[in-house]
């Protein structure tokens, strides 16, 4: 590469340089290569400072799969350039291996009110609770999220922060990505490799801040109308599900697996509680965040007024001075118990709420069948988030809608929910509401003639009142879409029977299919029933399969490393 | 016989159905369906029970995207009508687990629960089974539950008498154990041949067939309006043979001029034992060889007898039986409808006749019917005998009488039975809505409520006392024996009823139709207006059914 005349000047100077005057040259040089390559691309990175030896883990916690995609995509790039590298879903890593790993790359989506994905619970307790140094390792998060949700990136934050406490030395700033995360995740992996190009030490040359996007979230909004709200359930039923079809009067992108994002609004004769309290006027203009909406409208649709976060509990508190217990409390008796001062603006409430918490439900319908629209399946009371927020508010929301209302949503992908190829046989379990999102497979496959083999479980309480869509997988089944239909109704009689009882039941043909190539989805209730059909998928592949408890544990960690074994689970 | 290609399609799923199983095994294990597979809609009747669905769901299920809210209605094959005690507790028990809790009298002196789900049929059926009783036969084209009059009182030899209704009822059925292996879970049966059957052969009937015995003076059962009618003839208090009478029956369609209601023909006296059995069995035997298995509106044995004429039929059966018909006897009926209250028999047992409103045995705030009866069975020494009219008789030793008496009294039985009308007491509807498939119009839920509102009009008019038979059915197939009633209203749509008039107390002779698709309005308007004259211009002793012939109402 170097003409023989630069070649020969070079060694002349390394001839009688120290070991340590060789590593500060190695610095300077990669330094000023970074600073000349002025397009920031990883190509014009000069091939002469080699990357390190040691290989960077790659550990990711995914909810959508979106972390896993990022994850996949920078090992593949570690490959070619020619680092050894290894990639771990944070469920499948030992967190105690950190203080003998030299690089991590962390990528950490977060989700509910800022909790972080079920798969990285373990890692975090551990991060939590280490109090041993991590100042051998070098690492970088990677924080995905969503601008929608009050605490935006929170997981990675967090992450980062802890193992910044931990003494661990940051590869570059941790780097948080909205909803289109693409271009901040290849800005993160750029930078990563120069950084590892140059091994300076990040915290001895640059003041540490957070790198954020700042192009604004492209999430297409659809606005809907309500052409159907059915209760699926008959009289008699303990339960009230309801079919809900939204049309949006033009073709909504979409894939089956997907579910769509709801921003449910508050009560009208609340918000006007709240403006008279405050002598405001509703159409005064309020700016937060940069976006500009009258007080009635960042009141009514976008701030958080009911079950207000102890952030927001905190920050009144310190206003207003007032000893405020801890506690639950809606915005309304929070006013009229401890009253604020004179000179609390509706401005001032306006910026010290949250955004009101999206809610997901998963789409009960194919594009395919229906281009234009999309069909929920809700639950009238036994959505729960992890963190107590009660689902309660949008379903009531969503159930209560009246026809030819209108609604704004829009689509949440889930990249890990995912049909497979058309000849691959799906086996779907999902009880209750879980079932939506099979309705929307059923549909898909339906439309496209895919020849692959069908089976569903489903439970719920009465057959007679409340086998969900029940005509329609009849209808499937006679039309041989649906090969298979396998259903526990619990309380048709004296025993208890769920679906994981009828997946027993049907062990060895379970089994058949699994091992022949089947994909499996679940979908619903993650306590108890996702974690009950795991269990006897276990039982099942350690029967069948005639393997003991951790080769089928083994077994099932391929599948779903495959993506064979999806969840979609609440 | 015609060609085989015209056949109708239930000829052909009884001859594929492999000695009456079809796919009832297969269709029982289909968990997401409340319903049979289409034929075995057809083969689970021959077992005695009916796939029906609750119509006034139909609408609101179907935008649930649920099917229909499909049960099953189970009829028990009871010759003869008779029950012990501890048989009603079984039933009691098995009504309150499995079905709507209501326990019906049917007008074939049997008992039926509805509301059954499928996957309580064969629970059900076992608990029959435990104490000894079964449904085999009391549907479908076959020999159904055989009748004969019921109260004990009306002849020493009754219980001689109630044996033919055994016999006839054995005789007559099924040589398939498809029931027993299906329902019963016993061995399936590796021989076919053993199952061989001389009478049914692998077609059965072309429909339905009915076999009625009546006692005079009682003609409880109707004699007249089944396929067979047997009028046992008794001499010097020995029963000596029977009057023979064919074609009767009483089903039509609206808007089907072939079809009709028929009163039977007596067409001779059979004599013992070993005639009359053979007599009955061949008349079957010529049914399933000439009647019409094309056209099922066709298919019953009246019409095969209008087709060939009386004399060929007779003919036909002598020849079959290879003994000569004997000149019929004479006979009279005198009664029709039952005796309601205490009565006793020559042999000292004592009877008390209850009024069962439609039939239907269940508890209202009035009269906890279905408690008594319960309570009743306790008392081991006690017969429960249902009638042709939906009515049950307590067959009680005197020493239980008094215990009886106590219990009818306590649950505001007795005050029913003994306060309520004749016109009400004598009334009879069908089961209609909300799950006869059939139904057109309502008939047992709503019949009670019109009867009040007649009672007044009759009171209007000076003739409350006036034993008028009404009967009501949901459609013109005529269930509740509706073409044999003074009133008959038949019902044409939802909450319409043709009017007829004219049929005698004693079911000798059918009614006409009067006025047709009359609501409720019209309903009482019109009999309000026949009261009026009726009280004014009746002689003495006339009942309403012979004013309205006299009067030409009908012609």
């Amino acid at each position: 590469m170097l003409e023989s005349s630069k070649l020969q000047k070079l060694h002349a100077l390394l001839a009688d340089t120290s070991r340590e005057e060789l590593i500060w040259i190695n610095g300077y040089i990669a330094g000023i290569a970074h600073t000349a390559s002025g397009t920031n691309t990883v190509a014009t990175t000069s091939a002469g400072s080699a990357l390190p030896t040691e290989a960077i883990t790659i550990l990711y916690g995914t909810e959508t799969g979106n972390s896993k995609k990022i994850a996949q995509e920078l090992a593949s790039q570690a490959k070619s350039k020619g680092m050894k590298s290894k990639i771990r879903s944070l469920d499948q890593y030992p967190p105690d291996q950190l203080q003998r790993e030299a690089y991590v790359a962390l990528i950490m989506s977060t989700h509910g009110d800022g909790e972080p994905p079920e798969a990285a619970r373990k890692f975090f307790q551990f991060i939590q609770h280490e109090s041993g140094s991590l100042a051998s390792l070098r690492y970088s998060v990677l924080a995905l999220g969503d601008r929608a949700y009050p605490l935006f990136c929170k997981a990675g934050l967090d992450a980062d922060e802890r193992l910044r406490q931990l003494g661990a030395n940051p590869i570059l700033p941790v780097h948080t990505c909205d909803v289109d995360y693409e271009d901040t995740a290849a800005q993160w992996m750029t930078g990563i490799w120069q950084r590892l190009h140059a091994s300076d030490r990040l915290d001895t040359q640059h003041p540490y801040t957070n790198i954020t996007s700042t192009r604004k979230s492209a999430r297409r909004l659809y606005t809907a109308t309500v052409q159907a709200n059915i209760v699926l359930n008959d009289e008699g039923s303990e339960k009230e599900t309801h079919h809900i079809e939204l049309a949006a009067g033009q073709p909504i992108d979409f894939t089956p697996g997907d579910s769509i994002g709801v921003i449910p609004p508050n009560d009208d004769r609340d918000v006007s509680v709240v403006l008279d309290r405050l002598n405001a006027q509703p159409h005064t203009l309020i700016t937060r965040q940069q976006e500009s909406l009258p007080a009635h409208e960042w009141l009514a649709a976008r701030l958080e007024i009911n079950r207000l976060s102890v952030r927001v509990i905190d920050a009144y508190r310190q206003r207003t001075q007032h000893a405020i217990p801890a506690d639950t409390y809606n915005l309304i008796p929070l006013l009229e118990a401890w009253p604020p001062p004179a000179d609390f603006t509706v401005d001032e409430l306006v910026n010290m709420l949250e955004p009101i918490t999206p809610r997901l439900y998963s789409i009960a319908s194919s594009p395919q069948a229906y281009p234009d629209e999309v069909h929920l399946t809700v639950s009238r009371h036994t959505f729960l988030t992890p963190s107590g927020v009660g689902y309660g508010k949008a379903s009531d929301y969503l159930s209560g809608l009246k026809l030819h209302s209108t609604l704004p949503f829009y689509i949440h992908p889930n990249a890990s929910f995912r049909l497979p190829a058309p000849e691959t046989d799906v086996i779907m379990i999902g009880p209750g509401t879980g079932v939506a999102p099979f309705r929307a497979f059923m549909q898909e496959r339906d439309q496209t003639g895919a020849s692959g083999r069908n089976w569903l479980f489903f439970g719920e309480q009465h057959v007679a009142t409340d086998f969900l869509y029940q005509l329609e997988w009849q209808s499937w089944l006679s039309s041989g879409v649906l090969t298979r239909i396998s259903l526990a109704f619990s309380r048709d009689q004296q025993q208890k029977i769920y679906v994981q009882h009828r997946m027993q039941e049907s062990a060895a043909d379970l089994f058949h299919w699994i091992d022949s190539g089947a994909s499996v989805y679940v979908c619903g209730a993650r306590e108890p029933m996702s974690v009950e059909v795991e269990n006897t998928l276990l039982a099942i592949i350690q029967s069948e399969g005639k393997m003991n408890h951790a080769e089928a544990v083994t077994y099932l960690h391929t599948l779903s490393e495959a993506g064979r074994y999806r969840k979609d689970v609440y | 016989m015609s060609a085989n290609d015209k056949l109708s399609p239930v000829e052909k799923i009884k001859q594929q159905s492999h000695g009456l199983r079809g796919t009832l095994t297969a269709s029982l294990e289909d968990a997401h369906t409340g319903q049979l597979r289409d034929d075995d809609q057809h083969v689970i009747k021959f077992h005695g029970i009916y796939q029906q669905d609750d119509r006034d769901r139909r609408e609101a299920r179907a935008e649930k995207k649920l099917e229909r809210l499909y049960s099953y209605m189970v009829r028990l094959r009871l010759p003869g009508g008779t029950l012990t005690a501890p048989q009603w507790q079984a039933i009691h028990h098995i009504a309150g687990e499995f079905s709507t809790g209501v326990i019906k009298i049917t007008t074939r002196q049997t008992l039926q629960l509805h509301g059954i789900v499928k996957a309580a049929l064969k629970p059900v059926l076992q608990s029959f089974d435990r104490v000894a009783l079964d449904s085999i036969a009391t549907c479908g084209d076959i020999n159904r539950n055989v009748i004969c009059a019921a109260h004990p009182a009306v002849s020493p030899v009754h219980q001689e008498i109630h044996t033919y209704a055994h016999d006839i009822s054995t005789l007559l059925m099924p040589k398939s154990k498809a029931y027993y292996e299906i329902w019963l879970d016993q061995e399936k049966l590796t021989d076919e041949k053993a199952e061989e059957d001389p009478l049914y052969q692998d077609r059965y009937m072309p429909r339905k067939f009915k076999i009625a015995i009546a006692i005079p003076p009682d003609n409880d059962v109707d004699v007249f309006g089944h396929d067979i009618g047997l009028i046992a003839v008794i001499e010097a208090d020995k029963l000596i043979g029977f009057n023979l009478c064919v074609g009767g029956g009483l089903s039509s369609t609206h808007g089907n001029a072939q079809t009709y209601p028929r009163i039977g023909t007596l067409i001779g006296f059979v004599r013992g034992r070993e005639q009359t059995l053979k007599a009955v069995y061949e008349v079957l035997t010529i049914q399933r060889d000439f009647g019409n298995r094309t056209d099922r509106k066709q298919a019953r044995l009246k019409y095969t007898l209008d087709t060939h004429g009386v004399d060929w039929f007779k003919k036909e059966l002598e020849q079959r039986t290879g003994f000569p018909l004997e000149p019929a006897r004479p006979f009279q009926f005198e009664r029709r409808g039952d005796v309601f209250g205490w009565s006793q028999n020559a042999s000292g047992r004592w009877f008390y006749t209850v009024f069962v409103e439609s039939g239907r045995v269940t508890d209202s705030e009035q009269v906890q019917l279905k408690r008594a009866l319960y309570e009743i069975a306790a008392i081991d020494t006690v017969v429960f005998r249902f009638t042709a009219n939906q009515n049950v008789i307590l067959d009680v030793n005197a020493a239980g009488k008094q215990a009886v008496e106590a219990i009818l009294e306590k649950y505001g039985v007795a005050r029913h039975t003994e306060t309520a009308t004749p016109i009400r007491r004598d009334s009879i509807a069908c089961v209609a809505f909300n799950t006869c498939p059939l139904a057109l119009a309502e008939a047992q839920r709503y019949l009670p409520s019109l009867i009040t509102k007649i009672e007044s009009l009759m009171t209007t008019h000076g003739i409350a006392r006036e034993g008028i038979s009404i009967r009501m059915t949901g459609c013109p197939n005529g269930c509740g024996r509706p073409y044999l009633a003074e009133i008959g209203l038949i019902g044409t749509s939802y909450g319409h009823y043709n009017l007829h008039l004219g049929g005698d107390h004693l079911g000798l002779r059918l009614n006409k139709k009067f006025r047709e698709n009359l609501d409720e309005m019209a309903i009482l308007k019109t009999l309000n207006d026949l009261f009026a004259i009726y009280s004014l211009e009746r002689n003495a002793h006339e009942t309403f059914g012979d004013f309205a012939l006299r009067k030409q109402w009908i012609n």
